[in-house]
This record gives C-alpha cells, sequence and structure tokens, in this order.
C-alpha cells in the first residue's frame, strides 16, 4: 500500500487539487463570490488563483519531497508522478487566470 | 517424480471434470479465460448485428425498414453490448487466461470469484439478450439520461432491464478487476520484482485499479435510478430536489475512465506483440509504466467533456478541457515509444503486425479527433453528431479490436497448439480495415454537415445522403472481414497443423509452457531474474517440467502457488487455493434471482435471494481452512515458506482491501450526490424539512466505535489463543452492530421526511441505509469469526479470517461515523 | 486578417460543406470562430497524421543513414516535448474563442425563451404589445446578438442551430443561456442535437433572421 502511494502521490496531489477546484468553482458560482468585489478584484478570482498557486507549490513540494525515497525504480515512478503531477495542476488550473467567471 | 508422472499428478489436481460437471464446477482460470473470451466474441456477433441492422435502415432516406421505437433500441443495445458485454469481459477474459501464466503462477488468487464473475456475465448478459428478443430492449440510449430514461417517459421494463441488467453484469467487472489487482501484486513468480513485470503486467495492473474506483459511480448511479423508478425516490427529478445532471456527472465519472479501461489492455497487448514483432525489447520501460499511471489518473478528470453542452460555465470546462488535452500526452508517449522500438529492432510484417498498423492509423486519427472535441468550441459544435460517432469508434475499434485482434493471432497457437491457415487472416484483415475505414471516415464530415447521432431517419435535402450510403457498404465489408476472421479461427482450431513451442519467439513466461497449456501452466514454479526470462533462458519451459522450479512436489492434493512481496518479488508465502466447487454457479443464480425479482416488481420476495446469498457467502468462507497448523512447507530443496493462513498479508486480505477501496469510492460518489444536490438546487435542503436526531445519532456513533472496538478486541484475542475471551468480544461486538442498525433506522424514521417527498429525503435515507447494510455486514463477519474461533479453524497462528474480519468492522465504524455526520449536518448547522 | 482568411475558407468550403446544417456553411460569428478552429485542427492533424505514418513507413526501410535513436528522442522529445507544446497552444487559443462566443453580458443583446418539448420548442421573446409566442420558428434581428435562454418542459434536449453557433442543452429544473447570431437576414435551419425519444427525428425548428424593417414589422405583430 506504501509503494502505491509513494508512486502516484504527485498525481494523487493532482486529483486532490483538481477536485477542489472544481468544487470551489461550484461553491463560490453558488454563493456569488464573482459579485463581490475586492482589493480591486472579484472575491472568486482571488480565491481561485490563490488555492491554485497553493497547489502548483504543493506540487513542487512533493516532487521535493520524493527525493528522499531510496533510488531504485519506485522512486524513479514516484519522481515522474510527481512531475507529472505537478505539471498537469499548473496545466488544468491555468483557466483560473484567463477565462470569465460563472459565465 | 519425472516429468510424465508429475504432469498426471498435477493434472489429477489442477484438472476439472469431463462434461456438464466439469462446465459447471471448473473454476480454472485457462477454462474461465477462454469461456469469457469465447461469451464476448458472441456478444460482439449480436452487437455487429445490430450495427448492420442500423446501417441498414441509414442507407437511404426515409427508409422504412425500421421504425424509431426498433431503431432506438437497436442503437441502444449496439453500444452497451459493445461496452459492458464485449469490451470489458474481453480483456478479462484475456487477463484470466493469460496473467498466471505471464507471471509464472498456476492461478489466479481467487479462482472461485472468476467463476462467479463468469456466471454473472453470463446471466446478466442473457437477460439483456432475452429482453431484446422479446422488444421490451432498453432504448433511452446507452448513457441512459434522466428524465427520459425515468418512469414518466419509459414506464415499461426497458430502463429497468438496463439498470439491473448492466449492475449484475457490474459485479463481474468488479470481482475481476479485484482479483487482477491482486494476482498481479501478490501472485507472481519469487524473483519477479515489480519492475521486472511483463509490461502488459503493468497495463491490466493500472487497469485493474482504475476499474476498482471507476465502477462504482456507476453501480450507484443504476441503483439510485432504480429506485426513483421503483419507489419513486427523486435523486433526479428537478421538481422535488433532484437533478438531472447528477446522473450525468455519475455516469460519465464511470464513463470516461472506461474508455481508458477499454484502451489500456490493448495497449498492454501493442507493447507485448509488438517487440516480438520488431525482434527487439521494448523501448522505454520506465517510461512507459510512468506514462499509465498518468494516464490512470488523468482520465478521472476529464468526465465533463461529455457535458460541454449542458451550460457548465466556461471556467470549469476549462479544467476539464485542459485535462482532456492533457491526457493526450501520455497516450503520445507510448506511440513513439513504439515507433522507437520498430526502429531499434528489424520488424517482420506478419498478421499480427499487420493489423498493429492498421491499429496505428486508425488510433491516431481517433486520438487526434479526440484531441479536437475536448476543445470546448469546437465540442458544442460536434458534440453528439456522427463526428463523435466516428471519433469514438476510431478510438474504440482502432484502439481496442484492431490490437486484440492482433494478440487474437498471436496467441492463438498458445490456445490451439495449432498454427493458423494461410492467407484468410490478410484477407480478413484487409476487408476490415478498407471497411471500416469507408465506415467510419466518412462519418466525420456526415457530422460536421450537421447529423446528430440517434436519429432513426433523415430527409433528402440534407445533403446526408451519398455519405450513409457509402458508410453502410463499408459498414457492410467490414461485418464480411470479421466473418471471414470467425471462420479462420474455427480452421485453425479444428484443421490446422500443429505448432511448434513458442512460435513467434516471444519472450515472456507464457510461452515457457507446452502448447495447448496445461490446466496447471508449470510443472514447477520459476524464479525470475530478469525482464524477459525466455530471451536469457530459452531452454526454461524444459527446465521447468523437469521440476526444477518451486513447488515441483504434487502433494495432499492441494492447489499450490507462490506468493510475493509485492516490491521485491521475494518468497512470501505458498497459497493454497481451493478445488473446484459448484458454489459460484449457485451463488450467481441466486444473485441472478435476486435482480429478476426486482425486475418483475416482486420487491418483498426479493429478499428470499439476499437471504441466500448471505448463506451461501457464510458457505464459501466456511468451506475453506484447517483446524490444524501446517506449518512451514517444503517449495524447492532446502527452502520452506508457510501458507497464506498462516501469515499477514496474505491475498485474501489484499482482496478485502481492494474491495473496501471500491466501496469507499461508492460512498463517495454518494457524497458527491449530496453536495452536487446541495449546491446546484436551491433552497437546499428546505429548512421546514429538517429535523433533529442528535441524540440517537450519537448513540449510533458511540456504538458504531463500540462495535469496532469489540472486532478489533477479538481479533487480538484470537490472535492471543485466548478462544473465550474472543468469542465473547465476538458476541458483543454483533449486540453493538445490531443497535447501530437500529439507531440508523430510527434517525430515519423520526427525524427524516419519506424519502419519496423530496431528494433531501431520499439521499439521506440512502446514506442511513448504506451505513446500516455495513453494520449488517460487520455482524456477520463478527458472528462469523465467533463460529470460527469455536470450530478451532481461528487460532494465534491463523490468523487471515481474524484480521479480514478487522477490516470490515473498522470499515463499518468509519462509515456510520460519516454518514451521520451527513446526515446531521443540515440540523446541526441550522 | 484573420477575417480574410476566415471568408477564403468559407468560400472554399462551401462546395463540399455546405448545407442546411452544416456547422462548416457559417452565417454568423460564433459558427465562423468554430470553423477557423475547425480547420486549424484539421491541417496540426494532418501534419502529425504525415509525421506518424512516415516514421511508421521508414521503420521498416532498411538503410544505412537511418539510426535507431534513443530514449530522449523518441520519448522525451517527440513523445513528451513536441504533444505537450502543440496542446498547450492549441489549448490557450481555443479558451480565448471560447471566451468570445458565451453569452457575456454586452449592450444590445435581444434575449429571447426558448422551451424544448417532446417534439416542438415553443419561443417567446418580447414585442412592442406584449410577449409573442411563436412555435418551431423563432424569429431574431439579423446582425445583433440574441441570448436565448432554454428550458426544458420535459426531458432534455439540445438547442442547435449549426450555421449560427454552437448547441446548448435544454435541462429541466436549469436555465442555460445561448449567444447565437445571424451575420445576414435569411432562414436557418436548427434541430434538437440530443436525444429525446420516438420523436426525435422529427424534432426540428427554424430561425428567421430579420433585416431592421422586418424585424420591427415583426414586433409589432405583424408576420412578414
Amino acid at each position: 500500500m506504501m509503494f502505491l502511494a509513494r508512486i502516484s502521490a504527485g498525481l494523487l496531489l493532482w486529483a486532490f487539487g483538481f477536485s477542489l477546484l472544481y468544487a470551489l468553482h461550484g461553491f463560490g458560482c453558488e454563493g456569488g463570490w464573482h459579485e463581490i468585489r475586492i482589493a480591486g478584484g472579484m472575491l472568486f478570482r482571488w480565491v481561485m488563483v490563490s488555492v491554485w498557486v497553493l497547489l502548483c507549490i504543493a506540487g513542487l513540494a512533493v516532487i521535493w519531497w520524493i527525493r528522499s525515497v531510496p533510488a531504485g525504480f519506485e522512486r524513479r515512478l514516484g519522481f515522474a508522478s510527481a512531475l507529472v503531477g505537478c505539471a498537469a495542476t499548473v496545466v488544468t488550473g491555468a483557466p483560473v487566470t484567463i477565462t470569465s467567471a460563472c459565465v | 517424480m519425472n516429468a510424465l508422472n508429475r504432469h498426471r499428478a498435477l493434472t489429477t489436481i489442477w484438472g476439472s471434470p469431463q462434461g456438464w460437471r466439469g462446465t459447471a464446477t471448473s473454476v480454472n482460470h485457462s477454462d474461465i479465460g477462454r469461456r469469457f473470451i469465447v461469451a464476448a466474441f458472441a456478444f460482439f456477433a449480436i452487437g455487429g448485428v445490430l450495427a448492420m441492422l442500423m446501417r441498414a435502415q441509414l442507407a437511404t432516406p426515409g427508409s422504412a425498414f425500421v421504425g424509431p421505437e426498433i431503431y432506438n433500441q437497436l442503437f441502444t443495445m449496439h453500444g452497451s453490448i459493445m461496452m459492458f458485454l464485449f469490451a470489458i469481459p474481453m480483456f478479462e477474459g484475456l487477463a484470466l487466461y493469460l496473467l498466471p501464466k505471464m507471471l509464472g503462477s498456476r492461478d489466479m488468487a481467487f479462482p472461485r470469484l472468476s467463476a462467479y464473475g463468469w456466471w454473472c456475465y453470463l446471466f446478466g448478459g442473457t437477460i439483456l439478450i432475452v429482453s431484446l428478443a422479446l422488444g421490451v430492449a432498453p432504448d433511452s440510449g446507452w448513457f441512459m439520461y434522466t428524465p427520459l430514461s425515468s418512469k414518466a417517459y419509459t414506464p415499461g421494463i426497458n430502463a429497468d432491464v438496463w439498470l439491473l441488467g448492466i449492475t449484475f453484469v457490474e459485479i463481474s467487472a468488479v470481482a475481476a478487476a479485484i482479483e487482477i489487482t491482486v494476482s498481479i501484486l501478490k501472485v507472481r513468480a519469487p524473483g519477479m520484482r515489480l519492475d521486472r513485470m511483463p509490461l502488459l503486467a503493468w497495463y491490466l495492473l493500472v487497469t485493474a485499479l482504475m476499474m476498482i474506483a471507476a465502477f462504482p459511480p456507476l453501480i450507484l448511479a443504476s441503483m439510485l435510478l432504480e429506485v426513483e423508478r421503483a419507489f419513486g425516490w427523486p435523486f433526479f427529478d428537478p421538481d422535488r430536489g433532484g437533478s438531472p445532471l447528477l446522473w450525468q456527472h455519475l455516469f460519465w465519472l464511470f464513463g470516461h475512465p472506461e474508455v481508458y479501461i477499454i484502451f489500456l489492455p490493448a495497449a498492454g497487448v501493442v507493447s507485448t506483440v509488438l517487440p516480438v514483432m520488431a525482434r527487439t525489447r521494448i523501448l522505454g520501460y520506465g517510461w512507459i509504466v510512468a506514462a499509465l499511471l498518468a494516464l490512470a489518473f488523468l482520465s478521472f478528470g476529464l468526465w465533463v467533456h461529455h457535458m460541454f453542452t449542458t451550460g457548465i460555465p466556461h471556467m470549469a470546462l476549462g479544467f476539464f478541457s485542459a485535462a482532456s488535452a492533457l491526457v493526450a500526452v501520455p497516450t503520445a508517449l507510448q506511440i513513439f515509444a513504439w515507433l522507437g522500438t520498430l526502429w531499434n529492432g528489424r520488424p517482420e510484417l506478419k498478421l499480427p503486425m499487420l493489423y498493429l498498423l492498421g491499429f496505428f492509423l486508425i488510433f491516431v486519427l481517433g486520438g487526434l479527433t479526440g484531441v479536437m472535441l475536448a476543445m470546448v468550441p469546437f465540442d458544442w459544435q460536434a458534440h453528439d453528431t456522427y463526428f463523435v460517432v466516428a471519433h469514438l469508434h476510431y478510438v474504440l475499434i482502432g484502439g481496442f479490436v484492431f490490437p486484440m485482434l492482433a494478440g487474437a493471432y498471436y496467441w492463438l497457437p498458445h490456445f490451439t497448439g495449432r498454427a493458423r491457415v494461410p492467407k484468410l487472416g490478410e484477407a480478413a484483415f484487409w476487408l476490415i480495415f478498407v471497411g471500416f475505414n469507408v465506415t467510419f471516415f466518412l462519418m466525420h464530415l456526415t457530422g460536421l454537415l450537421g447529423m446528430p447521432r440517434r436519429i432513426y431517419t433523415y430527409p433528402e435535402e440534407m445533403g446526408w445522403t451519398w455519405l450513409n450510403l457509402l458508410s453502410s457498404v463499408g459498414s457492410f465489408a467490414m461485418a464480411f472481414g470479421f466473418a471471414l476472421f470467425a471462420i479462420d479461427v474455427a480452421l485453425q482450431i479444428f484443421m490446422s497443423r500443429r505448432s511448434r513451442r513458442n512460435p513467434w519467439g516471444g519472450s515472456t513466461l507464457e510461452w515457457a509452457m507446452p502448447i495447448p497449456a496445461s490446466a496447471y501452466n508449470f510443472a514447477s514454479q520459476p524464479h525470475i531474474e530478469d525482464r524477459d526470462p525466455l530471451a536469457t533462458d530459452p531452454e526454461l519451459g524444459l527446465r521447468l517440467a523437469r521440476g526444477e522450479g518451486y513447488l515441483a512436489e504434487a502433494r495432499h492434493g492441494r492447489r499450490e502457488t507462490m506468493a510475493v512481496d509485492i516490491t521485491t518479488g521475494a518468497v512470501d508465502h505458498v497459497v493454497v487455493l481451493p478445488g473446484n466447487t459448484r458454489l459460484p454457479i449457485i451463488t450467481a443464480a441466486v444473485t441472478g434471482s435476486f435482480f429478476l425479482c426486482l425486475l418483475f416488481g416482486f420487491y418483498w420476495l426479493a429478499l428470499v435471494p439476499v437471504a441466500g446469498v448471505i448463506a451461501l457467502g457464510w458457505r464459501w468462507a466456511w468451506t475453506l481452512g484447517w483446524q490444524e497448523d501446517l506449518g512451514r512447507v517444503s517449495i524447492r530443496p532446502g527452502e520452506t515458506a508457510l501458507t497464506h493462513r498462516e501469515t499477514a498479508g496474505a491475498p485474501g486480505w489484499w482482496g478485502s482491501v481492494f474491495l473496501l477501496v471500491s466501496d469507499a469510492t461508492l460512498l463517495g460518489s454518494l457524497l458527491f450526490g449530496y453536495a452536487f444536490l446541495w449546491v446546484v438546487a436551491s433552497n437546499w435542503p428546505p429548512p421546514e424539512l429538517i429535523g433533529g436526531g442528535i441524540f440517537i445519532g450519537l448513540v449510533a456513533a458511540l456504538s458504531a466505535l463500540a462495535g469496532t472496538a469489540l472486532t478489533r478486541r477479538a481479533t487480538s484475542a484470537s490472535k492471543a489463543g485466548s478462544t473465550a475471551s474472543a468469542s465473547r468480544a465476538a458476541s458483543a461486538a454483533m449486540g453493538a452492530q445490531a443497535v447501530v442498525i437500529a439507531a440508523l433506522m430510527s434517525v430515519g424514521i423520526t427525524e427524516l421526511p419519506v424519502p419519496g417527498s423530496h431528494a433531501y429525503a431520499a439521499i439521506c435515507w440512502t446514506l442511513l441505509l448504506y451505513a446500516a447494510v455495513h453494520a449488517l455486514i460487520a455482524l456477520l463477519c463478527a458472528a462469523f469469526i465467533r463460529a470460527r474461533v469455536v470450530s478451532g479453524h481461528v487460532s494465534g497462528t491463523r490468523t487471515l479470517e481474524a484480521s479480514v474480519a478487522q477490516l470490515f468492522g473498522d470499515y463499518a465504524g468509519a462509515a456510520t461515523l460519516i454518514v451521520l455526520l451527513c446526515v446531521l449536518a443540515p440540523a446541526v448547522l441550522s | 486578417m484573420l477575417y480574410r482568411l476566415r471568408v477564403t475558407i468559407t468560400a472554399l468550403a462551401v462546395g463540399g460543406c455546405s448545407g442546411p446544417l452544416s456547422t462548416l456553411d457559417t452565417a454568423g460569428p460564433a459558427a465562423a470562430s468554430i470553423a477557423t478552429l475547425w480547420w486549424a485542427m484539421l491541417a496540426g492533424a494532418a501534419v502529425l497524421t504525415f509525421l506518424v505514418m512516415t516514421l511508421l513507413a521508414l521503420a521498416f526501410v532498411r538503410r544505412p543513414w537511418r539510426r535507431a535513436g534513443g530514449t530522449s528522442l523518441w520519448i522525451g522529445w517527440l513523445g513528451v516535448a513536441m504533444p505537450t507544446t502543440i496542446l498547450i497552444a492549441l489549448l490557450g487559443f481555443a479558451l480565448t474563442l471560447g471566451e468570445r462566443i458565451i453569452a457575456r453580458p454586452v449592450p444590445g443583446v435581444v434575449t429571447v425563451e426558448a422551451t424544448g418539448h417532446q417534439w416542438y420548442w415553443d419561443f417567446r421573446q418580447p414585442g412592442a404589445n406584449g410577449a409573442i409566442e411563436t412555435r418551431d420558428v423563432l424569429h431574431i434581428p439579423a446582425g445583433r446578438p440574441v441570448d436565448v435562454r432554454i428550458f426544458s418542459a420535459d426531458v432534455i434536449h439540445s438547442f442547435w442551430v449549426p450555421r449560427l453557433a454552437g448547441k446548448m442543452d435544454a435541462i429541466p429544473g436549469h436555465l442555460n443561456v445561448l449567444r447565437i447570431e445571424a451575420d445576414w437576414p435569411g432562414e436557418f435551419e436548427g434541430r434538437s442535437a440530443e436525444f429525446s425519444g420516438a420523436g426525435y427525428a422529427g424534432h426540428r425548428f427554424r430561425v428567421i433572421a430579420h433585416d431592421e424593417a422586418d424585424w420591427a414589422a415583426f414586433q409589432l405583430g405583424g408576420r412578414p
């Protein structure tokens, strides 16, 4: 079980982050966050962008953490999945910056 | 013992009786695998005939060949059969037949479960086909969108046939997934580290893990819709707080991973066959494994791309569009790994390679149109048109059927022990390949010209006439091709000359045995030193037949195979597998009668088969095990190991873990439904419907904790060898679980409105029932442990059953707490 | 520039790609942008298919100049770097294009309501003398953006006028909005694009785009 967790840690983080962004999007649009203006932007955009940035940083942290796994097939696999997870978080979350909110 | 005597002794132990008795009782993986493959091909033929009828209808505008009532059944059944009765079972059959052979093992981890899965598949498929013959087949499309499939718009049993029949078949899919996972992780030849596994095993492992997570949402959705249809619980009815979009989310949460679940095993076949055809090793083994992991995860983030036109805001569509585009990268990685392998080797244009070339062209085109459809604006136009029909057939026929045909020609000598008849296979290939492209390439244009899928006829002036006519002509050519393939296979089975061992020069273990394979696979199990065992040691098969490996001794009539440490492949223990039995067929028949009771509306009568399944499940577990210790047994000269009941981490324990993972995904999907309705529907839950129930809830929570703790106590006492206190703790655990069930039901009865009144009540009731069912399972586990402690099957050394019971006890406790938290949250918050 | 390209492509395409429901024979800005996206993706797909097929064919040719190549070339560059670059560029292009199509608030929008039924469409819009209701024919002004507010009375349908814009589902219990616009006056074929049971094949409607004079007359209650 630990083996499966280590080789998929980065991707698990992506799955978590992806679900979190989608859930926040649902709550935000339902709760009218896009109609609240704060610090020169809408609350909705602030929340989405900052969560996305935090997730990207967490992705980097997983890459860093995987380096401590003993060398071998397991580490190479874990490292690849951490890289993929982090890249996927960057790309799949990127729409928070350019698309309109709740339309 | 010489090789021939060993063969006889092992065949007596592993073989099946002749005739009907053997058919009904065999649990051997080769038998079950072959049956899955033959049945899946039969269903493929039926699905193909339905497609031919559709093409006949669409060949000309305004055709009067069939009306919409029949046509709607045709396309619904074509899709359902090809997805659920052909593609998944075909892969299961291939996995069941090949996996133990490729892993150097003698059987799968749970032979009776494979047999049970087979009978569930056969009976469930039969229900669907009978409904087709009687003209009451499902007719709401294979994705069964509500409200079209709900009682108001489909009053007949058509939709029930789909919901119940498919769920019945899904049991076999989940069973196979758990079995494949555990077999790959644990039941391998010693020395086979994870990075020495054949690539196909990696593909199948990833596929099986995906199935464990992807099928529960569909099973849940089907159960909810069936309950809505049967009892009026309004999960999907917007007038009573439900949402039709919930169905779409749950369906596609299954439906998109499903596409990769179908593609990955076939890609595994490509990765196995292609290097052999190119007389080299695969390029980038580790890269491909990493790509598979990425695919497995990313494919769960695509489901909304089937819902781009449902009015979801553009930002959310952007997430899913990005994920859908990204998923093409690991696929492209594999394509280029295969190309690089071909460049590195000396490829020969043998028949399997011909099919692989067909796969390359078709699948690349299908992948590219997939990327197009992942782009939101283009999907707004192309969605639900023939462009999508073309795309999905390019992906599924290109990505599944062509590799499977390559695999069929590659492994047929293994099944039959014979070489193929010359020329026929090539003719079949060209008919299928040309027919396919004529049929489906044109459909891209038909779709762009605006032809929606699922219309039974179209007017002349739309400009689709000649495209449809050509598609129909092509489809008949393709059908002739498949018929020719079937003839070719039949000729090979019945008429052809015998083949030599390892005819292709493959380097994986399935070729290290005489063909056709014997019931026990390996007379002794190998020790694996690298990834291509036959390339380094071509004489391996002969050495194993001479008994120069593990478990060469046939003893006590026991079916023995080695289990290893998951990562290192070091010897872990010996698994003693159950032999032939009628239990699987009987249990499947009783399970089937449960579904039939529901189908015909005999809801109270359905409790009889439920009781039957519980009794049979009890017997299923009871007939295994021993009342004395086996101790360490010899595995090869000078080496011994314990048997699986006397060690931690036996296959049964791992199987329970993955079953519970699957179960947790089901609970997760249910909680998603709860949260989804809360967010999407306005005024949800309606304040006037919210009750209290905190006190009874606390009672339920405390007894759930007590039940879990007592089950743990019973387990630890039995491990410590104190029978009396173990059995006392187990009895107390049973009592605690009974209190949990009573308390959960009284929360529902006293605090919730009737479930038919509002989706909020319906989903809370479903959560309570979920927890109650798991409390009942934990109660039965505690009762079983009590009985086994008393009978002497569970002891301080034979701990497997107690540790499994503890898993179920822990899960029931956790599930009850989560459910109570969700059900009582509105009362606490308001 | 982009506009001129679009016009040329449309003109070229009209030969084989015209038809009452053709997504390529465009008559509105949304449909035209999507058609541009399609032609761009088609060109890209053709190049990539040609690349893969050439590499595949060359694998069977034995020539001294053919080098084997290792994982960094095949997997690193061709398998990962190339598709990732192409996909991210395409994704950015498609998302910005989508932003132009969605129903964001703009001045001068005409709003109409469309309700899908098994198997007809009811349309309702404000007129000079109260609401105007029509069945299976939707009247809009040409050259102005129109927001169609889409409802369903029974099962799921989908509102689709391929020559003007993409489709949007009509889902019971939900309101969806689709922006359409016709570049010139005329009649445009529409149909439901979500399977809805026995009468689905005939679930069609028409959109009539009026010039300014006809539109004014229509709003006064006259049927031109």
